[in-house]
């Protein structure tokens, strides 16, 4: 996956359009925003007038290098060979050592019963595809393997990005969108020095106030 | 056995088992009431799920906890009361192993109370451990799906041979005195002629008994520094964490552990003596020697601890100081400068002090000392486990505050070890009768 | 049921500029899951944002009203006793008639407004049918109670219309000014297009291409906050609120006195060169001269040295000097607007907008060189204040005289869309028979109702309007309210309006019913009934037919939804028919129906004025405006705020400018109790500067009173370094309920209304929401 910083509104259509697709429960999300910036969301750092600001989207990695894959002590987080990192929420025992293991506090947890907006007693809203998680399991971005298995669909926050930021395709491929992206604009990984291999490529933001 | 108190015999110890004083009965009732309340805490958890701890994922929504994105810590005072009581666990090997490899006859009159807190403080862990899955009902997967890869199968393996063998070790020592009492407590007879399985008390059978319980000592030796090498392992493995990831957790954890044992068994050594007026068996000397080595192994601890912090601090340049400045300055400041000043500062003085002359050994202050340092070392992992997870890289800092029902359950680790630990006292001798025998 | 998802086409018809399609899918009557909805354009794909995405919260609300209610305690009291529709309907249509007929028909005042947009049950809807047939007075949509006229009227004024470029225009452009705008939270899908010029690309879902035809673009933002648009432009001017125009005037003043000026355009396309006369401030006209009855206007060749017709062949007018003509003392409009200039040169410009003076020399020769150059202004930044036509005059002036109105890249744009509602021919529907109802702008409904001025008002209804919430000065549209012998609101919730009504009817959502939507680009989007509606609830256009049933007047609702999309269809020349659009789901506006509403033949992208020709008195650009001698605002002169300004002596008291923007979490009071979105916006908080709260001792997090005359809240500060000092900002629309009871900003803004405006019908008033002082203490 890429996502290009330099036009990143921080406006949270990908995360919701995720927490839609997968029936997030109150309280998790597996794309959040972080604001670089000031202390609290949507402010920036420095002092006035000379201020910066720029959202960061962040949602699992799909590390090559898996922390969580190595630690999960029954294997309920695997890797794929499409690259995906898959998280079998019906063999998680809750030990919560993939939350622990990962450098970018992705996993999530279903402290208690999970609560859904609308309830699911009535109807499971979202992909069908996707099961419903029992209190006390991890859970985290799986880059939509029910989209992407069937149909050879994007993920969702692909498609409900309305600013064109992010972009996704097979990183063998050089011909994908996300090979021609990375080989002509210089592009970084989160905490890249661990050697986790992440599959998520950032274009850094531009700086701005920079006068052109 | 002779000694400055006069002259102890076999009856000496059992009064351990024999004597049931009024006493007993309202700790035992204490006991029951404690262990009730932690056992409907324990429900509660198991019915609402773990969301009535204080731990919560690295990151929350921003108005979801609150009016700051902070999230919590995953891991909070369960994993702590596991590394605690694995800690614990090393009393019996420290000892045992001491008595039986080195020929410390000295120390035998503690050995078998070290080996019983050791059987008592590994199911312990492994509760702490079932009280922190989200899922206990599906314990059944680690032994299904279990994967070598991971630290915690290393851990559960390790801390399962370690309590097999502990438990054989136990038995096999504890076989002639059963026998024994078999004679001793007609009462309950049919009891210890079953469990004693046809023990013919013969010199080649005792023999026998003792080469396997040397080799037993030999094998459960490395078993006992790999279990808290395993367990160090959890945490220093973890390239993620900031504080975690350092190449002297093996060897830190695994001293710590043994100050804890050690201490632990002084406590046990100086409340028998106390309880049962057993300073004939359980000697000044014997009180001293133990001392003498929770003194040199908290040296080395301390040491271990200032290389880390030395290493964190000097730079003044990495994520490893911003846990560290949590610590030292944040919330749990108060915590950690009151564990490290009272928790190891007294206990050090109060251990130094017979270094200069042997007047200055004080049973009773040691004991105080030994306690002190338990708490203090529980403390200790607190602050391992909790700030570097409070503050992870990419995220502001967490908040994590334990909550009552949290802090019922894993109390209830403690009241569960002493109802198991006073059961045993009341079905088996404490002191080997081998010590009354003069062997 | 069953049968596996269904996915429908409709459109997010609340108000919102994006007005995006929605592809909805129903799993066994229920909505499940929903997307962007397909323009089969790539440059629409991907038209979605957060609260699109949100939508099934709003539908499944357990918060939704299910039926009727009628109060039965005090106004304001929460009591309720369900009715049934039929006895709602009965007491409606008897107390209307029973205050028609005591104090006129115009006595009753319904007020749609724009929580729904769609054309039969929301803003353009069934509301002003039933009031023009029952006679009642309304508020009209282009009226206004959201501070969104002044602009409107500021571009009817020099224009002679309020339209605007499509935004994929802004592709075209060389520099694009986003002016008191912030497009990344208030139209998102839309900021795609200024990436798209920055970056020279064009993109769609997943895709980018470079863009091999565009230049690229310089972005620059002016606003008195650090807003995610900021944040992504290349450059962030921090202004002193409501000095917009005084911006303008010192970057014109820049531009002609560096001769970056384009005076063929002025010459051609402006009333530059006509001459005014100096004792009526009036144009010369060629009757003034020659008598007779001729209008034209006269301009001063140089040629000849003479004043002449200015259709006079051969000519070259002249665009400075002072002359005179028959004794009459006359000058070009432009020589005036050059004066007036003169008077804000950069060191000028400086002490009043807080600008530097290097800053505002740079920024013009910048736009003036960089051509085209866009301006995309927010009716937040620069329509919510007093004298924000005059800004947006002052606005459309700086672009005119670069030449840079009604052409590719360049422009003022506020709003796209405005074309899309005139093009459609609403006449029929809501003024059938030619009943026309009475038009009470929202504003000035307090008065009617407390002082009877123009008209007394003693009944309302209030569909599709959060009156109560976004009305300026709170505290006096509830004793308004209070005042009133009867009030009915329709609603989906119980919202702060609908807690002072005497009957409260729920109200089905867009996906439980059948509709239309013209919003806000250039698509007709036809809306399906995707579910059934949820309990009790119906659409306006059920509500108003049967309550109008029982007033008499039920031949005019008479006939089903589709008749009366037909009706409103059949105006547009291209012959597009409701089962042609059914079909299709969503249509562009075909080109001879631009070019009915616009008066000209059309470019793609869209841009307004494309042949120059302006629906004005004099067809070209008046800067020079006639209607607005007898308020001495001819020209786009610059005032300081009404009330938001040092110069006002309350400003001693009342030290901080208190403006009220738009959030990404909200559409106004939309979507203020989706969990979704709850879960990431936080409690109800002021940003302040570090040096203003530091000043009162107030730290982040703490709880703060925000007050002044008219009212106070109570919010959680935010101390943020992105905001101007002397500044403070609480986002509007939130609802009064919960930890915050009183946080709705309007309980500190007021309702002046600035008659200057008188001049243009459709946009007489506007709401300054941002002209407001304060002071914040803790609490």
């Amino acid at each position: 996956m890429v996502i290009d910083l330099s036009r990143c509104l921080g406006c949270w259509s990908c995360a919701v359009g995720c927490k839609l697709e997968n029936d997030e429960p109150i309280g998790i999300w597996w794309n959040r925003i972080l604001t670089n910036g000031g202390q609290e969301p949507d402010t920036p750092s420095g002092d006035y007038p000379n201020v910066k600001m720029t959202y960061l989207p962040i949602n699992c990695q799909h590390c090559d290098n898996a922390p969580c894959v190595k630690v999960c002590p029954v294997a309920a987080l695997r890797k794929r060979d499409d690259g995906i990192v898959f998280l079998d929420w019906s063999r998680c025992i809750g030990c919560r050592y993939c939350l622990v293991a990962c450098p970018y506090g992705i996993p999530a947890f279903n402290w208690g019963p999970p609560v859904q907006y609308p309830d699911n007693s009535q109807f499971q809203i979202g992909n069908p595809a996707v099961p419903v998680r029992p209190v006390g399991v991890s859970e985290k971005c799986t880059f939509c393997f029910q989209r992407v298995d069937v149909g050879n669909l994007t993920p969702k926050c692909i498609e409900v990005c309305p600013a064109g930021v992010r972009f996704f395709g097979d990183l063998d491929d050089p011909n994908s969108q996300v090979s021609q992206i990375i080989q002509t604009k210089p592009t970084v990984r989160l905490r890249e020095e661990l050697g986790t291999e992440p599959s998520v490529y950032y274009v850094p933001p531009r700086n701005p106030l920079i006068k052109v | 056995m002779k000694s400055g108190y006069g002259i102890a015999t076999e009856d000496t110890v059992l009064q351990s088992i024999t004597r049931t004083g009024t006493a007993f009965y309202v700790f035992v009732c204490v006991l029951l009431v404690l262990t009730g309340e932690f056992l409907y805490a324990w429900y509660i958890q198991l019915t609402a799920g773990l969301v009535v701890t204080g731990m919560r994922s690295i990151y929350n929504a921003p108005n979801y906890m609150g009016p700051y994105v902070a999230g919590g810590s995953p891991w909070g005072i369960y994993i702590t009361n596991f590394i605690f009581w694995i800690g614990i666990s090393h009393a019996g090997i420290a000892i045992s192993a001491s008595v039986r490899l080195m020929d410390l006859k000295k120390y035998k009159v503690v050995a078998r109370m070290a080996e019983v807190l050791t059987l008592v403080a590994l199911p312990m862990a492994g509760l702490s451990i079932v009280f922190d899955q989200g899922r206990p009902d599906r314990i059944i997967n680690l032994l299904v799906y279990g994967r070598f890869q991971s630290p915690m199968l290393w851990d559960l393996t390790a801390i399962t041979t370690y309590f097999m063998g502990t438990i054989v070790y136990l038995y096999l020592s504890l076989r002639g005195d059963i026998d024994e009492l078999a004679h001793k407590l007609p009462g309950r007879e049919w009891f210890y002629k079953r469990l004693a399985m046809n023990y013919e008390g013969t010199e080649s059978e005792k023999e026998r008994h003792n080469r396997t319980l040397w080799w037993l000592a030999l094998a459960i030796v490395p078993i006992m520094v790999t279990v808290h090498s395993v367990v160090s392992f959890v945490f220093g493995l973890m390239i993620a964490r900031s504080s975690w990831y350092s190449t002297i957790f093996a060897i830190y954890f695994v001293v710590g552990a043994i100050v804890s044992g050690v201490a632990a068994v002084y406590s046990l050594a100086w409340i028998f003596r106390w309880l049962y007026k057993w300073e004939a068996l359980i000697t000044d000397d014997v009180l001293k020697g133990i001392s003498w080595a929770l003194r040199n192994i908290l040296i080395i601890y301390i040491y271990l601890w200032i290389a880390e912090e030395l290493t964190t601090r000097y730079m003044g340049a990495s994520a490893d100081l911003r846990v560290s400045d949590y610590l030292w300055f944040g919330p749990y400041a108060p915590i950690f400068w009151t564990m490290a000043v009272v928790g190891f500062g007294i206990p050090a003085i109060i251990l130094l002090k017979p270094i200069f002359g042997k007047r200055h050994f004080n049973p009773g202050l040691t004991f105080a000392a030994s306690i002190i340092l338990n708490v203090a070392l529980w403390v200790k992992r607190f602050t391992i486990v909790v700030p570097s997870l409070l503050n992870p890289p990419l995220y502001q800092t967490g908040i994590y505050i334990p909550t009552p029902t949290e802090i019922s359950i894993m109390l209830g680790t403690f009241w569960l070890a002493a109802l198991l630990y006073v059961a045993f006292i009341k079905l088996f001798p404490i002191i080997d009768l081998d010590v009354v025998k003069g062997e | 049921m069953g049968g596996g998802p269904q996915i429908f086409r409709t459109a997010h018809a609340n108000n919102c500029d994006g007005s995006c399609g929605l592809s909805v899918t129903v799993t066994d009557g229920n909505i499940t899951s929903i997307t962007a909805g397909s323009f089969n354009n790539p440059d629409f794909a991907a038209r979605i944002c957060l609260r699109g995405l949100s939508q099934l919260q709003y539908v499944y609300h357990p918060d939704r009203l299910k039926y009727p209610l009628q109060s039965v305690g005090p106004r304001g009291s929460g009591q309720w006793q369900q009715i049934s529709w039929d006895e709602a309907t009965s007491i409606i249509a008897n107390k209307f008639t029973e205050v028609a007929q005591k104090y006129g028909p115009t006595a009753v005042y319904i007020a749609p407004y724009t929580g729904s947009l769609p054309v039969l049950n929301g803003l353009i809807g069934a509301g002003y049918r039933f009031a023009s047939v029952i006679g009642a007075s309304a508020g009209d949509f282009e009226g206004d109670n959201e501070g969104d006229s002044a602009s409107p009227c500021g571009a009817t004024e020099i224009l002679g219309s309020f339209d605007g470029h499509e935004l994929s225009d802004l592709r075209n452009a060389r520099m694009i000014i986003l002016w008191g705008n912030n497009l990344a939270e208030t139209d998102i899908p839309d900021m795609r297009f200024v990436l798209d010029a920055k970056d020279g690309t064009i993109t769609s879902a997943g895709e980018t291409t470079p863009n091999p035809s565009a230049p690229g673009a310089k972005v620059v933002n002016i606003d008195p906050r650090y807003t995610p648009t900021a944040a992504l432009s290349d450059e962030w001017y921090s202004i002193r609120p409501g000095t917009d125009g005084a911006l303008a005037l010192s970057m014109m003043n820049v531009i002609i006195n560096e001769n970056l000026h384009n005076p063929t355009y002025i010459l051609n396309y402006t009333v530059g060169p006509f001459l005014v006369r100096q004792d009526t401030n009036l144009f010369l006209r060629e009757k003034d001269l020659a008598g007779g009855t001729s209008t034209k206007y006269m301009v001063y060749d140089t040629t000849s040295n003479s004043v002449v017709p200015y259709d006079q062949k051969g000519i070259t007018p002249s665009l400075s000097g002072s002359f005179t003509a028959k004794g009459i003392s006359v000058k070009p409009a432009f020589q005036l607007l050059t004066d007036l200039v003169n008077q804000y040169p950069p060191s000028t410009g400086e002490k009043i907008t807080g600008i530097s003076a290097s800053d505002i020399q740079s920024l013009a020769e910048d736009f003036a060189t960089r051509s085209p150059a866009a301006i995309k202004a927010g009716f937040g930044g620069i329509s919510h204040w007093y004298y924000g036509d005059l800004t947006y005059r002052a606005m459309i002036t700086l672009s005119a005289i670069c030449g840079y109105v009604g052409v590719h890249g360049g422009g003022v744009t506020t709003y796209n869309g405005a074309l899309l509602d005139a093009a459609l021919d609403t006449t029929d529907w809501l003024n059938p028979d030619k009943l026309a109802y009475t038009y009470l702008p929202p504003l000035s409904f307090c008065d009617a109702v407390l002082e009877g001025k123009p008209f007394q008002v003693k009944a309302a209804w209030f569909p599709v309007d959060n009156f109560v919430n976004q009305q300026g000065d709170t505290n006096r549209t509830i004793s308004a309210l209070q005042a009133l012998d009867f009030v009915v609101v329709s609603d989906v919730f119980m919202t702060p309006t609908a807690q002072y009504a005497d009957i409260v009817l729920p109200v089905a959502t867009q996906y439980e019913r059948e509709d239309l939507l013209a919003g806000g680009n250039y698509y007709l989007q036809y809306m399906p009934q995707i579910i059934q509606p949820m309990w009790e609830s119906k659409g306006d256009l059920d509500m108003f037919s049967e309550v109008a049933q029982k007033m008499g007047k039920g031949q005019y609702f008479d006939k089903t939804p589709d008749d009366y999309l037909n009706l409103i269809l059949s105006g547009l020349p291209s012959g597009l028919t409701l089962d042609t659009l059914k079909s299709k789901g969503v249509v562009p506006l075909a080109d001879q129906d631009y070019a009915t509403a616009s008066f000209q033949p059309i470019t793609h992208p869209y841009v307004p004025y494309y042949q120059q020709n302006f629906p004005t008195t004099s067809g070209r650009i008046e800067f020079y405006s006639e209607s607005l001698v007898p308020y001495n605002m001819q020209l786009p002169i610059y005032n300081e705020p009404i009330e938001a300004s040092p110069t006002n002596p309350l400003y001693q008291k009342y030290p901080l400018v208190f403006i009220s923007s738009h959030t990404k979490f909200r559409t106004h009071t939309q979507w203020d109790n989706l969990p979704w979105l709850r879960e990431v916006i936080q409690n109800p908080f002021l940003e302040i500067n570090p040096v203003d709260a530091q000043a009162r001792g107030i730290n982040d997090g703490d709880t703060v009173t925000v007050f002044n005359d008219r009212g106070s809240i109570q919010v959680v500060a935010r101390v943020t370094n992105g905001i101007r000092p002397g500044v403070v900002n609480s986002y509007q629309g939130h609802w009064n309920n919960g930890d915050f009871p009183t946080a709705t900003v309007n309980n500190l803004t007021h309702q002046k209304i600035n008659p200057a405006q008188s001049v243009v019908f459709l946009f007489q008033s506007n709401t300054a929401y941002y002209d407001v002082l304060v002071d914040v203490k803790q609490s």
